[in-house]
């Protein structure tokens, strides 16, 4: 039992979930198209290195390393900050191209950007009657 | 026996972290997305204060939790509001003919393509594979608190995070300020201040519980902002607090918002960035070097600063949250 | 020793609260009931722990700290679920509803 304790450890678990976390947002950063999805992936991606490093931090001993603290702090309101603006961005593009998704490939300049869209990614018919009225 | 309900403890707190953000970032309605990236958050508090840094628990509590949910779900308003615009047509722009899907499209993200399961899993197995075996085969390192114990008496503060982030890596601190800067001067350049997307005055309560809460919020604020440096808090959770007493305001009165005036506006928003420039170049000129300061006035500047930082803050997420810049002031 | 005893009595009594208010939230068909169960079992359940918290406390500065968090959560929470209430009465349940 004290084994296992020990190899559940605070700084060797909460790393590990920090990296499943990052790989979690990268998963759904590629699959999801809607913007605002894509932005929650990153911040997720974002709380896994967080975790990663605060966990390192809380290895050993003593006290946590103050350091590395420091630097998700600076982290956590860069990250507010970023997140902040994308949305800006995204209300942006949603006001002059109607939609908030990731365009698939370069935008044809023959086709108007709105058909691009809704081909590659008309829901599905069972969606649809899923979710309208 | 407590080391064993400890590693309960964690092992349930980290399922649920994991399973939170994978509903999350599975759902097809983004407004349960959101709902559930806040609770993500408030999880995440757990967590940090399970690996001792309070001082990260208290910003993830009221920035990544309070502060970004609250962006999120304003944003998801306007991209509702728009989708509505569109469907209905303006006086100068007829109703858009596939408007009808305007509305789906822009709350419901439909599921993801089959084609790109297979590659987006591996990607993300191969990378998440990779940092867990790097993760474990990293050696032990003692880490920089030796180091920051043994200079904290010229710190000129008693609590080490605090003396990291304005005294030894005051550098860091502020690059961010300017980077709070720089987004918002992005999210201004982007177009003016609209009007938040209307909502029917919810009655009395909501202004009758602000008046309870924001004062109570300005004391907690400026109470965190003190505490900083002998104990967990300072300049960006204060600003976080505070922030988020200012965005209740807007919320709870959409229609009559005051502008502030543009100039006074302006120097707040800068306060930070500049007063942490000009003391770092005194400093340059008198001799600790750039961004250093003399042992003995390290306290009294680095509460200048912090005071300076809390309010350039606050200020800053309250306009992110309007986003656009300040409507009348085009010159 | 007594204190240590009262103190995980509240704690648990208030767990069963926050776990009854949860149950409902999950299991209740509507809205109103959801809010109904979860504002008043989780009040009750914040007032329980935080009183048994308030038993280990360093000093009068900690108790009135606990008591704060304990108005300021009942306060939001109120103004939260009537919140979510009258935008259900004026709005309807689902979104496509609107």
């Amino acid at each position: 039992m004290e084994w296992l304790a020990q190899q559940l450890a605070p700084g060797l678990i909460y790393p590990t979930a920090g990296a499943l976390l990052f790989a979690l947002g990268l998963y759904g950063l590629i699959r999801r198209h809607h913007l605002v999805l894509r932005i929650l992936a990153l911040n997720i991606m974002g709380s896994g290195v967080f975790m990663v490093l605060l966990g390192i931090a809380a290895r050993g001993e003593g006290a946590p390393d103050p350091v590395a603290q420091a630097l998700t702090l600076t982290g956590i309101v860069v990250a507010v900050s970023a997140t902040a603006f994308a949305l800006a961005l995204v209300v942006r593009l949603a006001r002059i191209t109607g939609q908030a998704m990731m365009l698939p490939g370069p935008p044809d300049d023959e086709a108007p950007v709105d058909d691009i869209s809704r081909e590659e990614h008309a829901p599905s018919a069972e969606y649809e009657r899923e979710h309208r009225e | 026996m407590s080391n064993l309900l400890l590693v309960i403890f964690d092992l349930v707190l980290l399922a649920g972290l994991l399973g939170v953000a994978w509903r999350c970032l599975a759902s097809t309605d983004l407004f349960r997305a959101v709902v559930l990236f806040i609770t993500f958050g408030l999880l995440l508090a757990l967590a940090w204060v399970r690996l001792e840094a309070p001082d990260i628990a208290l910003a993830e509590a009221a920035i990544g939790a309070g502060i970004t949910g609250a962006l999120l779900l304003v944003t998801l308003e306007r991209l509702r509001s728009i989708a509505v615009e569109r469907r209905r047509g303006r006086p100068d722009q007829p109703p858009d003919p596939a408007g009808a899907d305007a509305l789906l499209h822009a709350l419901h993200d439909p599921p993801p393509p089959r084609r790109t399961f297979v590659p987006a899993l591996s990607f993300a197995l191969v990378v998440g594979g990779l940092m867990v075996t790097a993760l474990w085969h990293q050696p032990d390192a003692v880490g920089l608190e030796p180091v920051v114990d043994e200079h904290m008496g010229v710190s000129g503060v008693d609590h080490p995070i605090t003396a990291v982030l304005l005294n030894f890596r005051a550098y860091d601190t502020f690059l961010e300020l300017a980077i709070v800067l720089i987004a918002l001067l992005g999210a201004w350049s982007l177009g003016r201040y609209d009007r938040l997307p209307a909502r029917p005055a919810p009655g009395p309560i909501l202004p009758g519980t602000l008046r309870l809460l924001v004062p109570v919020a300005i004391v907690t604020g400026v109470y965190i902002l003190w505490a900083g440096s002998h104990a967990p808090g300072g300049a960006f959770q204060a600003g976080a607090i505070l922030g988020a007493a200012g965005i209740l305001l807007v919320l709870a009165r959409p229609r009559d918002l005051p502008m502030a005036p543009s100039t006074p506006l302006r120097l707040g928003l800068t306060a930070g960035v500049g007063l942490f420039l000009a003391i770092g170049i005194v400093g340059l000129f008198i001799g600790p070097g750039l961004l250093g300061y003399p042992p003995e006035w390290a306290y009294p500047l680095i509460i200048v600063i912090e005071i300076a930082a809390t309010l350039s803050i606050a200020l800053t997420l309250v306009a992110l949250f309007i986003a656009g810049r300040p409507a009348g002031d085009d010159h | 020793m007594i204190a240590n005893t009262l103190t995980v009595i509240l704690i648990l009594a208030g767990l069963v609260f926050f776990a009854a208010g949860t149950a409902g939230l999950l299991r209740f068909p509507d809205v109103y009931s959801r809010l109904h169960a979860l504002t008043k079992a989780d009040n009750v359940g914040l007032g329980l722990v935080i009183l048994g918290l308030m038993l280990q406390a360093a000093g009068p500065a900690d108790i009135l700290k606990l008591l704060l968090i304990w108005v300021l959560v009942l306060a939001a929470g109120t103004t939260a679920a009537h919140m979510v209430a009258q935008r259900t009465w004026t709005h309807g349940e689902f979104e496509s509803d609107r």
